[in-house]
């Protein structure tokens, strides 16, 4: 059997050949299946620039390091740092509980030196550095303080704390020695496991 | 000289390169007939003919704009109507009215090979086109504009292939196919040279994890250090230390008499008080608190009580 002739007499065949809509529906089909390839490709060779850009940043990123040459003292006097920065933070399981804390220690350091004192739980927030998390929570103290107290006050904030520090405050002697401390206490997430 | 409108040159520099491109593709060359005498005729197609009514249309108007029993007529149909070259006795090519470049809207006065005719164009078609009685009659009185038939292969009305190939569907088909081609093969290069490209950098970082060992954690134990010790270190000094800046400039107010703090208020850095001393040389107190490495921009302005000043500083 022949098959071209077998194909030229196909039934389909001869209906495209005769009707002109079917023909055109054909090219518009055929445009926009190209158009989707031309998308599809697009996107793959995309993303495959993307992973060739990742992989050359990493190489140079180790040629770097490579050619570079380590100062063992200098690596092991900032892991000293380090280790003396998170000591000085005090740790906490859960954002509760560094609020807990935060709260407690304010309590003590501000209880003799403030009369009449309100404190308030403005919030926690969550900071990392590097793959270390660590919680800031915020705390408003109002009360009144005698101006002869203000520097014993301050004295429990200076920077000599390095878990905390003071964000604002407003003190009046002239009105009651009324003041009003912001200060922020950070704590150093812990896992309980 | 005729002036034409920007879109009508466009519209004729567009006819030109398909026409190049027309003969290009399907090169042929055909005689042109400039020495048979012909009428021409331009009919108009009638408002609301349909597409496929057309060739009907031009069928008929063929038969009823022919007079004469026997002759050869050459025909062109435009965008705008049908176009018809009559002779009585038969054409040895296409017409040179045909076979001559269009011209720019307007009247003209046209000289051909054997014959002159006075042509009337619009929108680059022949719309009345006259054989003059003698070349003579040209250079009699009139305000026409004479041209030089310029006649070619490319005349305006000689029908081109690539608009009836363009009219058909597989042609098209044949297009899109050429387009897929072309962009599978550039995609799959693309894609090919990229993933030789990342197999050699996948290799060579392997290569390198291999070479470098220790010095990668250590490498990685650095960047995590200094990490951590430069975000504390900036979260605690973001405020600076108001203790500290209270008691340096404290210290340098004490220098000259005693003094009250009547109000002190520490935000975003600046440390501002209101401070009363019966005799204070606030001169020299600026210029000492100027001193301080860690102050930056002193402000002092005096309060409406007597003996009373505001202090801003701002810490570095």
């Amino acid at each position: 059997m022949n098959i071209p002739n077998a194909w030229l007499n196909n039934k389909f065949v001869a209906e495209f050949q005769s009707n002109l809509r079917l023909q055109w529906m054909t090219v518009v089909i055929a445009a926009i299946l190209l158009v989707s390839l031309t998308k599809h490709f697009a996107d793959l060779i995309e993303s495959e620039k993307q992973q060739i850009q990742t992989s050359i940043d990493l190489a140079e990123k180790y040629q770097r390091t490579a050619s570079s040459s380590f100062d063992t003292e200098g690596v092991e006097k900032l892991k000293q740092t380090q280790t003396s920065w998170l000591d000085a933070i005090p740790s906490a399981f859960s954002a509760s509980i560094a609020e807990a804390s935060a709260l407690s220690e304010v309590e003590q350091k501000v209880n003799k030196l403030i009369k009449a004192k309100r404190l308030n739980l403005i919030g926690s927030e969550e900071l990392t550095f590097a793959s270390e998390v660590f919680w800031q929570v915020r705390i408003e103290i109002a009360g009144q303080v005698n101006p002869a107290n203000l520097i014993d006050l301050l004295a429990n904030f200076d920077s000599k704390d390095r878990h905390v520090r003071i964000a604002s405050m407003q003190f009046n002697p002239k009105a009651a020695n009324t003041v009003n401390l912001v200060v922020d206490i950070m704590f150093k997430r812990v896992s309980n496991a | 000289m005729v002036s034409v409108f920007p879109l009508q040159s466009l519209q004729l520099l567009i006819s030109k390169l398909v026409n190049r491109l027309d003969r290009w593709i399907w090169p042929q060359n055909k005689a042109i007939d400039s020495t048979s005498v012909s009428f021409y005729q331009f009919q108009p197609f009638p408002h609301g003919l349909k597409k496929h009514q057309v060739s009907g249309w031009v069928k008929l108007q063929k038969k009823r704009l022919t007079p004469f029993t026997t002759s050869d007529s050459y025909e062109f149909v435009s965008t705008s109507g049908l176009h018809l070259w009559i002779c009585t006795s038969p054409f040895t090519g296409i017409p040179e009215t045909a076979a001559q470049q269009a011209l720019p809207d307007g009247q003209y006065i046209v000289q051909g090979k054997n014959h002159a005719y006075r042509q009337t164009w619009s929108k680059f078609q022949l719309i009345n086109c006259e054989v003059m009685a003698s070349v003579s009659e040209i250079s009699q009185g009139n305000n026409d504009i004479t041209k030089l038939l310029q006649q070619n292969e490319h005349g305006w009305a000689i029908p081109r292939k690539l608009d009836s190939k363009l009219r058909q569907a597989s042609v098209w088909l044949g297009i899109v196919a050429f387009c897929a081609i072309c962009v599978v093969v550039w995609m799959s290069t693309a894609y090919l040279s990229g993933t030789i490209q990342r197999s050699a950098a996948e290799q060579q970082v392997t290569a390198l994890q291999e070479t470098l060992g220790d010095k990668l954690s250590m490498q990685a134990d650095l960047n995590q250090a200094l990490d951590v010790v430069n975000g504390l270190s900036n979260w605690h000094q973001e405020y600076a230390f108001l203790p500290e800046t209270l008691a340096s400039v404290a210290s340098v107010i004490n220098r000259q008499n005693n003094w009250q703090l009547n109000t002190l208020t520490w935000q975003n850095r600046v440390i501002s008080m209101e401070v009363y001393s019966s005799d204070l040389d606030i001169t020299q107190m600026v210029v000492d608190l100027e001193q301080l490495p860690n102050l930056t921009q002193i402000n002092i302005r005096p309060h409406i009580s007597d003996n009373t000043w505001i202090l801003e500083a701002t810490v570095k």
